[in-house]
């Protein structure tokens, strides 16, 4: 988890800093603004460099090099229009460039404890999309490297996986008008607020649960751990995605949403299209959909479903919990589909949502451990095996001591709120602009005072 | 290459690296980013001093979490009037480290035929429990005292400081914004020295003048934490009032060897050190004679706790004399534990069960 949050949160130049929000963003946006349209794409490609050289200097190599073997395939692939065979070896080098710099990175991370920063799988990523895309001419292949090379490596996206269909990317970057400007710059402050603030803050109680698990175990200790460690991630990853979308938003570059609350979901199936959404869309384009249209049967299609989920659990690194986390959830979409549908789909509204609930938090208890057998550790201390004691006094001090941060992080990871502004907006647009200005202004003052 | 081949070395590719290394899964979790330069480091925190309405930013975000139920700031609990420093988890090692030390003192006591005398000073996250957070769960510093005591039986004596300060608990015992005993606590701690340590008993408060030189003092938990709605301290002397007394006090410090003629060294107020005007505060040897018809000499062996107390053993004993083993040995080198009627070895919990070097220093003395 910290290695997540780590990512994120880290580094002075990370979207949170003071530095970013208060001396790169503005120099940043004005250049962006005052640079005439057609040469904005490559204002904004020069602007990534210029952020990955400062924040990342020692890996600025890799990018590069993977977006120019993706450009250069994709050139190749459009070269050998009428020849197959040559475009599916350039294809192939693209998938092999990916497989190996995410095994290589994994490696050094694992062997080394040298951690590389998640962009780096996001640019990677990014570009064999594109040319999988190319390769099945869903897009024309590109032939300016600006505009692909600024799709791979957008400063902004390299924290949270919110672009990954270059066929989205078309007719981007646009010039952003006032509006789009404001609610731009006021979704990456509310992204900017759930990564840090309360990300952040659900990361430190983590470790402190993990902490007194391990030296007195207890029931709630155990079940805290889980739920923290699900609302720790999805604040820190979808205010990622906020922070990236809003960022795109402002410089001209519509981003597609990442998570659109995931623990309301109402089956297993539904939380894996909720969570971690662009991830999820390009496996099920290049994986998934492409071993279903084999026909092969119900088990060969259930089969596929759960590969699909052990490669997202493989986002969270080459770690055995981040695949039996994936093939976890997708063994229980497999049973809803396949075995369950009636039940699953006739039980009451409020019924699935909770049982969902409780399969997605239970699912953590693999993700949140380094190793099954720290799974099994805690899955015991949840059922209450071994006569751990339903509380303790250090569980109750860590959960009374974070009681306000807990309620609302519960609250915010359920549409309520949104639902609240949505209907505001609809209600009372003028009063509505008003306020969303003087939000803009208090959520800065806010993140700001507590953040120091 | 047909389809089945590459497949398997997809899979190969990104499976074997996994189990491979699955024994070490746990190395990512401590890896070390690459690429954070210093530089970037150092405008951030620029950028951050900077901040326009840093100050009352600060406050509103503190009183805002403070709000939300955290009242801990970098290991020190804040309550309702008081900053009250947490405890570090006991280092056995340490310990025992210090317990060895304690013991090979008691011996080398024996063989010149010096009574020794031990006592543990709780902090105030011991007495002060009913500020501390609900649900919180201290150190259990009265059994990490008692358990000292019961190993150290029959070597020494030990002195009960837990029982006058728990029963005083809801006076001023301890400063609201600095780790340490009020005079007023000293007091307490020095009514069971006093019986332990066979001398008169101790008079009752009304039997001292009590001067307060110092009404809004900020103390080092004052000065680290932004939190700063916690009132001021009150920086009082004790004077015995039965007898007049005179006092030579000579602090060895690093900088060299101060001496007033006053049992307090009310003039470090007036050069804004008040904390520095109570024998022994920041000194590695606190020498103090006093004319008095005792006759009696008195080593002590102590922490920064020591100045709240030891000023009252001077109605006692013709010499005191307070070294604080944390400092360069070189400065209590000259120190002969021969030339005293009594030695004491008294440290805080604190120093106890955290500190290297303090009480383990005590060794010197043994060689």
């Amino acid at each position: 988890m910290e290695a997540i949050a780590g990512q994120v949160l880290q580094g002075a130049l990370s979207p949170g800093s003071f530095l970013f929000l208060f001396v790169v963003l503005p120099v940043f946006l004005i250049l962006s603004l005052a640079v005439p349209g057609r040469y904005r794409a490559r204002l904004l490609l020069i602007l990534s460099g210029v952020y990955i050289l400062a924040a990342w200097p020692w890996w600025l190599p890799l990018p590069v090099l993977s977006t120019v073997v993706d450009f250069l395939c994709m050139r190749m692939m459009g070269r050998y229009e009428e020849e197959p065979e040559r475009r599916r070896i350039f294809l192939w080098l693209s998938v092999a460039k990916t497989l190996i710099m995410i095994a290589g990175l994994s490696l050094l991370e694992q062997a080394f404890a040298v951690l590389p920063f998640w962009g780096l799988f996001i640019c990677a990523l990014s570009g064999t999309g594109a040319v999988l895309e190319a390769h099945r001419r869903e897009i024309p292949c590109e032939n300016s490297f600006v505009r692909f090379a600024l799709y791979c490596c957008f400063f902004p996206k390299l924290f949270a996986p919110t672009m990954l269909r270059y066929s989205a990317f078309d007719g981007q970057p646009r010039n952003p008008d006032g509006d789009r400007l404001f609610m731009g710059l006021l979704l990456y402050l509310q992204g900017a607020f759930k990564a840090f603030l309360f990300g952040g803050r659900l990361t430190g109680m983590y470790v402190q649960l993990q902490s007194a698990l391990e030296s007195d175990a207890s029931i709630l200790s155990a079940w805290s751990l889980v739920v923290v460690f699900a609302l720790g991630l999805y604040f820190v990853m979808s205010g990622a995605g906020d922070m990236a979308r809003g960022l795109g938003q402002a410089f001209g570059i519509e981003m597609k949403r990442n998570f659109y609350y995931p623990y309301q979901s109402r089956s297993v199936g539904d939380f894996l299209e909720r969570f971690n959404m662009c991830l999820s869309d390009f496996i099920r384009r290049h994986v998934y959909d492409r071993l279903r249209a084999q026909r092969r049967g119900a088990a060969m299609e259930g089969a596929a479903l759960v590969l699909c989920g052990m490669l997202m659990g493989l986002w969270f690194g080459l770690r055995l919990n981040g695949i039996l986390w994936g093939a976890y959830l997708a063994l229980f979409a497999v049973l809803e589909t396949k075995f369950f549908p009636k039940p699953a789909a006739s039980a009451p509204l409020l019924l699935r949502r909770i049982g969902t609930l409780l399969v997605v938090v239970a699912g953590f208890s693999i993700l949140s451990q380094d190793s099954p057998a720290g799974t099994l550790r805690l899955v015991g201390a949840m059922l209450g095996t071994g006569g751990i004691p339903l509380y303790n006094s250090d569980v109750l001090y860590i959960l009374s001591t974070n009681r306000l941060v807990l309620a609302v992080s519960a609250l915010l990871s359920t549409s309520l709120v949104s639902l609240a502004a949505f209907w505001l907006r609809r209600a009372v647009p003028k009063t509505a602009r008003v306020l969303s200005a003087i939000f803009f202004v208090g959520l800065l003052l806010l993140y700001t005072a507590l953040s120091l | 290459m047909n389809r089945r081949m590459r497949i398997a070395i997809c899979v190969v590719l990104a499976v074997i690296p996994m189990v491979v290394l699955w024994p070490r899964g746990q190395a990512g979790t401590q890896a070390v980013g690459l690429g954070y330069s210093e530089y970037t480091e150092r405008l951030d925190s620029l950028v951050g001093e900077n901040i326009p309405l840093r100050g009352l930013l600060g406050q509103a975000g503190l009183a805002l979490r403070m709000a939300g139920g955290n009242r801990e700031q970098d290991g020190v609990h804040i309550a309702r009037h008081d900053f009250i420093k947490k405890l570090a988890e006991p280092d056995e090692a340490v310990m025992e480290q210090n317990m060895a030390a304690v013991r090979d003192f008691a011996r080398y006591c024996q063989s010149i035929n010096r009574p020794l005398y031990f006592m543990l000073i709780p902090t105030a996250e011991e007495i002060l429990r009913g500020e501390l957070p609900r649900f919180y769960r201290p150190v259990n510093q009265k059994q990490l005292m008692e358990e000292a005591y019961a190993a150290l039986a029959g070597e020494l004596v030990t002195v009960d400081s837990y029982t006058p300060l728990y029963a005083s608990r809801e006076r001023y015992l301890y400063y609201h914004t600095e780790d340490n005993l009020t005079a007023l606590g000293g007091y307490y701690i020095y009514t069971a020295l006093a019986r332990r340590l066979r001398v008169e008993d101790a008079p009752s408060l009304s039997h001292y003048e009590i001067r307060y030189r110092e009404e809004e003092y900020y103390g080092n938990l004052y000065e680290l934490s932004p939190w700063k709605r916690i009132e001021g301290d009150v920086l009082m002397t004790f004077h015995f009032s039965r007898y007049e007394r005179e006092y030579a006090v000579t602090q060895t410090r690093a900088t060299g060897k101060y001496t007033w003629h006053a049992l307090y060294g009310e003039h470090m107020a007036d050069l804004g050190r008040p904390m520095e005007m109570y024998p022994g505060a920041s000194a590695a040897v606190c020498d103090i004679i006093v004319s008095s018809p005792w006759d009696r000499s008195l080593l002590v062996f102590g922490d920064h706790t020591a100045q709240a107390w030891l000023p009252f053993l001077t109605s006692h004993y013709r010499r005191v004399t307070f070294v604080n083993p944390a400092h360069n040995p070189a400065l209590f080198a000259a120190v002969d534990p021969e030339a005293y009627d009594q030695v004491l070895v008294a440290f805080s919990v604190d120093s106890w069960a955290s500190s290297r070097g303090a009480p383990a220093s005590l060794t010197l003395f043994v060689e």
